[in-house]
């Protein structure tokens, strides 16, 4: 009897707490201007790479900066973390796959600008820049530090595919300048 | 009362005999047919040894299909007459799967043909947003789905539904590209649903017996061919 009241009051005690659950949100610092002009693609811009066997392939931009909140529970109570984070999608008019370009705000700043295309995950460095050595490329007129990225992953849990985008070079100026697949083919940055 | 007692243990007796029949897989084995593809059947199947191939347009792009995913496995089939079990079937199925890097989904799936039953042995092939159907026993084509929008013939004992497609699969001895010759091709042309084509829909196909996908055609002229 004496049991089964102590199991009652235990029942009781765990399916209404007394002490109070102390919930917190972290609200992060949002990007920083200073990186999401690091990514030169304009929500309904129009963008366009060339291959290396001549074909111009136009992209229009999705860009939506928004608020994300992921919470991580701990027993009955959850933390979360509420950030800003930057989603770009550029669709080509060609059947080949989309470009997704994303970065987001966390703890200790700002993640790394991350890219995926055929298969591979890029990752830019913002930290980085400080030591990477950049090479200088000459279009137009005017010149521009750029950044090669070699490939950090890839993105899906299929097979491995015997062709994949093997490197990207990026320019803080003018977007992706080039893309190079494994089997050699490429993709170029374009202007009319 | 003894009689009465004695007749209800006999039932008793018959019943649980039956439950055992019913439940038992020794019993299933007797009433089970088995239904194999056969080998000219199971020749369309991909050549997966190399589990990959690479298709490229005619403005030099590649793009390369990899096999995710193979299954061979069988169907299950049940029949019931008064709540019992009396016969099941076990139906040979085939599936592949590939996928490229600019994210094309290529489907290959084949059922064994059962005899003298109303659906016959069939192909599904299934590319991006088309998949189409042929069915072997009444060498029609017995279903079409164009994103959202499907197609089917219905198929019943008395035969196969008139055929409403204008779309067309056609078996080739021959076919010739890029000087290479291959034998037992199909080719199948689509020629429904032009209301909701787009840019990208796939108008024609060619699929080599034992080899796979050799050729596919898009509505706004791109033409990708096995490299």
């Amino acid at each position: 009897m004496k049991l089964g009241l102590v199991i009652l009051i235990l029942f009781v005690l765990q399916a209404c707490p007394i002490v109070p659950c102390n919930s917190e949100t972290i609200i992060l610092d949002p990007i920083p201007d200073s990186v999401l002009n690091m990514i030169v693609y304009k929500a309904e811009g129009h963008y366009a790479l060339v291959h290396s066997e001549g074909t111009v392939i136009n992209f229009s931009c999705t860009r939506t900066l928004k608020k994300e909140l992921d919470c991580f529970e701990c027993g009955r109570c959850s933390d979360c973390v509420e950030y800003e984070k930057l989603n770009i999608e550029l669709n080509p008019d060609y059947p080949i796959s989309d470009i997704q370009i994303w970065t987001y705000a966390h703890e200790m700043g700002v993640s790394d600008i991350g890219f995926s295309f055929s298969g591979s995950n890029f990752n830019f460095s913002i930290m980085d820049t400080l030591y990477a050595k950049p090479s200088m490329l000459y279009f137009n007129n005017d010149s521009f530090l750029v950044y090669k990225l070699g490939r950090a992953g890839r993105y899906s849990y299929n097979i491995e595919n015997s062709l994949y985008a093997d490197s990207l070079f990026f320019s803080k100026e003018i977007g992706i300048v080039k893309i190079v697949m494994s089997n050699g083919e490429s993709f170029s940055y374009y202007e009319e | 009362m003894e009689k009465a007692f004695r007749t209800m243990k006999n039932r008793s007796v018959i019943v649980i005999l039956l439950f055992l029949l019913v439940s038992c897989n020794t019993y299933n084995e007797v009433i089970t047919d088995w239904y194999y593809l056969d080998e000219e059947q199971k020749g369309w199947l991909v050549d997966s040894t190399n589990l990959s191939f690479v298709m490229c347009d005619q403005n030099g792009i590649s793009r390369a299909f990899v096999q995710n995913e193979k299954d061979h496995y069988f169907l299950e089939g049940s029949s019931f007459f008064a709540g019992i079990k009396h016969g099941m079937s076990q139906r040979e199925y085939y599936y592949q799967n590939f996928q490229s890097n600019y994210q094309d989904r290529l489907n290959i799936s084949m059922h064994a043909d059962i005899e003298s039953d109303i659906s016959g042995g069939d192909l599904w092939i299934s590319l991006n947003d088309l998949t189409f159907s042929y069915d072997y026993f009444h060498e029609e084509i017995t279903k079409i789905e164009l994103r959202d929008t499907m197609v089917w013939l219905s198929v019943t004992s008395d035969g196969i539904e008139d055929s409403m497609f204008n779309s067309t699969l056609m078996f080739l001895d021959e076919y010739t590209q890029d000087d290479i010759t291959y034998e037992d091709v199909f080719y199948f042309n689509l020629n429904d649903f032009h209301a909701i084509w787009n840019d990208n829909t796939i108008t024609e196909l060619y699929f080599s017996k034992g080899i796979g996908l050799l050729r596919y055609n898009l509505n706004n002229g791109l033409v990708f061919k096995r490299k």
